[in-house]
């Protein structure tokens, strides 16, 4: 069909003395398959003569041409609206490195938000960094990306792939405002990285909020470092292990989330537990299926440690709620 | 009724409903307000409990009009739960330049989750564009798109214009005209919804008192509907549910024959005894009201800055639901199919979907308000979605 549209604008252009007129038909389809604004697809399949794939490729020329002066247009916005991005592509157990990593995707309005297009690229987003941070010194750490160079490396497909060749973060952030109309834009990017070795950090992750059908984009979300010593080496390969493990390196992410968390540890040691502590370490476990009443959070690792005959402990954490910040 | 603009950022909502204002003010329906006005509800405002932007109001011949922006999907879905506003219809706005867009999937979604079975559609800017060709492709799209979300598309009114030309008094064939077109598809496509007398008669007990020599008299106030002496009622609720006659309306100790929404009255019912019914029951039209047990609802958890809990809780949580003047204890459960339901939280400043499952019936149905209390205080507020039995 595009051949024959083809044909058809070639026989007409002879005889036109202006620029050919894109095909309806033509429109409809290219906007189908790119969501570019309607005047745009038109504009771009007058340009090359209603050809179907000279019009996507003229698109993506145009958006890399024009898209900067329009996103550039809309940043001065206001962009309070959004949703934070995880994606741990390792945790640490079962012998691996750690690698994981969370952004901030910022927006207008939620009707764009929770949108497809929207938190597709939020996680791609999510993926790319996690996959090209590098390790931010001897011991692992939550380390800040750098905006503007972390911009220039190639957006990650969800699959791992690159989405389309030469299509960096920036170039995909571009595309997407030039789609959406409202000013988007990545806020915040921090990424943990430790290379497979006996360093015994894993991670536990928990998303608040989150978004239909993306369940690692949400409002809140929360990343812990958790640290396990024990002479038992082998229980880290055992199920029965690694399963109730899990378990609790997420409850501690929620409880982070949950609990209002801001420090690790209180400036004192406490005995009780206290529920308006903002310190983790003094809090009492509530998110922890079956923790003891009557301890903290400390407490509770300390008697949950001695089951395995290990040692647990909370590293670091990192908590963001969505738009807590203002625009860079 | 209240209409709802729905509509992209730059797609030119507000600028529409400052032309609305000023072509129907010149017909004496209202007042025009200014562009500058519209806008300037502040931020804090429309991040708050409620959107203060519903001061816009107008008239057609036929109808009045109070008009809602919606600038959010959860801003707005917070409103209508706690009942601060409520879309009857929605208009669209689309502009001609851009077409449909991405979100436009979500201004339908929402419009479809808060019971809009109607909307018409606006396309803006049409003096933009000289091709006629694109404005048949952007209302083909659009009611292709209203189809797919359960909306008439083939029969949805889709108005071109440009509200600035209207607002600025020039074209008056695309501006002023247009409006009019616009409004005058409102009147006719989106329906009224039906007014609290013209619904059947419902009244909430509030207090019973036994008077001896005549009966059993239940106050409370009329909450819709009209009802006449020697007029069959259900008594329906609190696993108390059965039928009877009102026999005498009283108001101010006077003896009337006929009570109506608004009134705060008395009403004699025949043969009852005073241990048979009780504050937090209903009396209404037979058959109009079922009593339940378990629903689904669209609930918003306050925020401790709103006097909500400090706190998340867990499915399970059983706090006292408060519908009308009944009060019972309920089990909020997640959604069937929720993934990780069993550790999934719930955090103040939420909102989402529970299934509701209460140790009493009680009188509800789709769209009854209620709240959600708990050792004094609010922490919660939502709306029943869906009956389950």
């Amino acid at each position: 069909m595009h051949r024959l549209a083809r044909v058809c604008t070639v026989a007409q252009r002879s005889y036109a003395t202006s620029a050919p007129k894109a095909s309806m038909k033509l429109v409809a389809e290219l906007r189908r398959a790119t969501n570019v604004p309607l005047t745009k697809a038109a504009e771009a399949l007058a340009a090359c003569n209603n050809d179907f794939d000279a019009a996507v490729a003229w698109l993506d020329e145009e958006m890399k041409r024009t898209g900067a002066a329009r996103a550039a247009k809309l940043a001065g916005r206001a962009a309070n609206d959004g949703t934070i991005g995880l994606s741990v592509l390792s945790d640490g157990t079962r012998g691996t490195g750690v690698r994981a990593a969370l952004i901030e995707l910022a927006c207008e309005t939620d009707f764009v938000s929770r949108g497809e297009l929207f938190s597709k690229l939020a996680g791609d987003i999510a993926h790319t960094a996690a996959f090209f941070a590098e390790a931010s010194g001897p011991s692992p750490s939550f380390a800040p990306l750098p905006l503007d160079a972390f911009g220039d490396a190639p957006c990650l497909g969800p699959d791992g792939s690159p989405s389309t060749a030469g299509r960096t973060v920036t170039d995909a952030i571009r595309d997407a405002v030039a789609k959406v109309g409202e000013n988007v834009s990545l806020r915040r990017a921090v990424a943990v990285v430790a290379e497979p070795s006996d360093t015994g950090i894993s991670l536990g992750s928990y998303v608040h909020g989150s978004t239909p059908g993306f369940p690692s984009l949400g409002r809140m979300a929360c990343l812990t470092m958790v640290h396990l010593r024990t002479p038992k080496t082998h229980i880290l390969q055992d199920e029965n292990f690694l399963k109730p493990y899990s378990v609790l390196r997420r409850a501690l992410a929620r409880q982070i989330v949950g609990m209002n968390v801001e420090t690790l540890r209180g400036a004192q040691p406490v005995q009780e537990p206290d529920p308006s502590s903002t310190a983790l370490y003094d809090q009492p476990f509530a998110m922890l299926p079956g923790a003891a009443e009557g301890e903290t959070v400390e407490q509770s690792l300390r008697s949950w440690g001695k089951q395995w005959d290990a040692d647990v402990e909370v590293r670091d954490f990192i908590k963001w709620t969505r738009s807590e910040t203002e625009a860079a | 009724m209240n209409i709802g603009t729905i509509g992209h950022v730059d797609h030119g909502k507000t600028t529409l409903t400052a032309a609305i204002t000023k072509v129907l003010s010149s017909h004496g329906g209202g007042k025009f307000v200014d562009y500058n006005q519209i806008d300037k509800a502040p931020e804090e405002k429309a991040r708050g409990i409620t959107i203060n932007s519903a001061h816009v109001e107008y008239e057609t011949d036929k109808r009045h009009y109070g008009h809602i922006d919606c600038p959010g999907h959860a801003d707005y879905i917070k409103n209508m739960i706690t009942g601060a506003a409520q879309m009857d219809g929605a208009i669209i706005v689309v502009s001609a330049t851009d077409g449909q867009m991405p979100q436009t999937r979500e201004h339908l979604l929402l419009a479809r989750q808060v019971g809009i079975k109607r909307l018409v559609v606006f396309v803006n800017k049409v003096d933009a564009i000289d091709d006629p060709e694109m404005l048949e492709l952007v209302e083909m799209e659009m009611r292709e798109v209203l189809t797919t979300y359960g909306f008439e598309g083939d029969d949805t009114p889709i108005v071109m214009g440009s509200a600035l030309a209207a607002l600025e008094g020039r074209d008056n064939a695309i501006g002023q005209e247009k409006i009019e077109a616009l409004v005058k598809a409102c009147d006719d496509w989106l329906e009224l919804p039906p007014r609290d007398l013209e619904k059947p008669f419902l009244m909430p007990i509030e207090d019973v008192f036994s008077i001896p020599g005549r009966g059993t008299v239940c106050t409370g106030p009329v909450e819709r509907g009209v009802i006449t002496k020697n007029t069959d009622v259900d008594i329906v609720g609190m696993d108390m549910t059965f039928r009877t006659t009102i026999t005498g309306i009283e108001m101010f100790h006077k003896e009337l024959d006929r009570g109506e929404a608004g009134d705060n009255m008395g009403a004699l019912l025949r043969g009852v005894k005073r241990e048979q019914v009780k504050r937090g029951q209903v009396i209404c039209i037979p058959g109009t009201m079922k009593a339940v047990t378990k629903f689904m609802a669209s609930v918003y958890i306050l925020t401790k800055e709103e006097g909500g809990r400090y706190t998340p809780f867990m499915q399970n949580y059983r706090p006292q639901l408060f519908i009308r003047t009944a009060d019972i204890t309920v089990e909020l459960k997640f959604p069937e199919g929720t993934p990780d339901a069993d550790e999934k939280m719930v955090m103040p400043g939420d909102h989402l979907d529970f299934q509701c499952t209460l140790v009493h019936d009680v009188a509800a149905e789709v769209g009854s308000r209620f709240t959600l209390r708990e050792g004094g205080k609010t922490i919660g507020t939502g709306i029943v979605t869906k009956i389950l039995a």
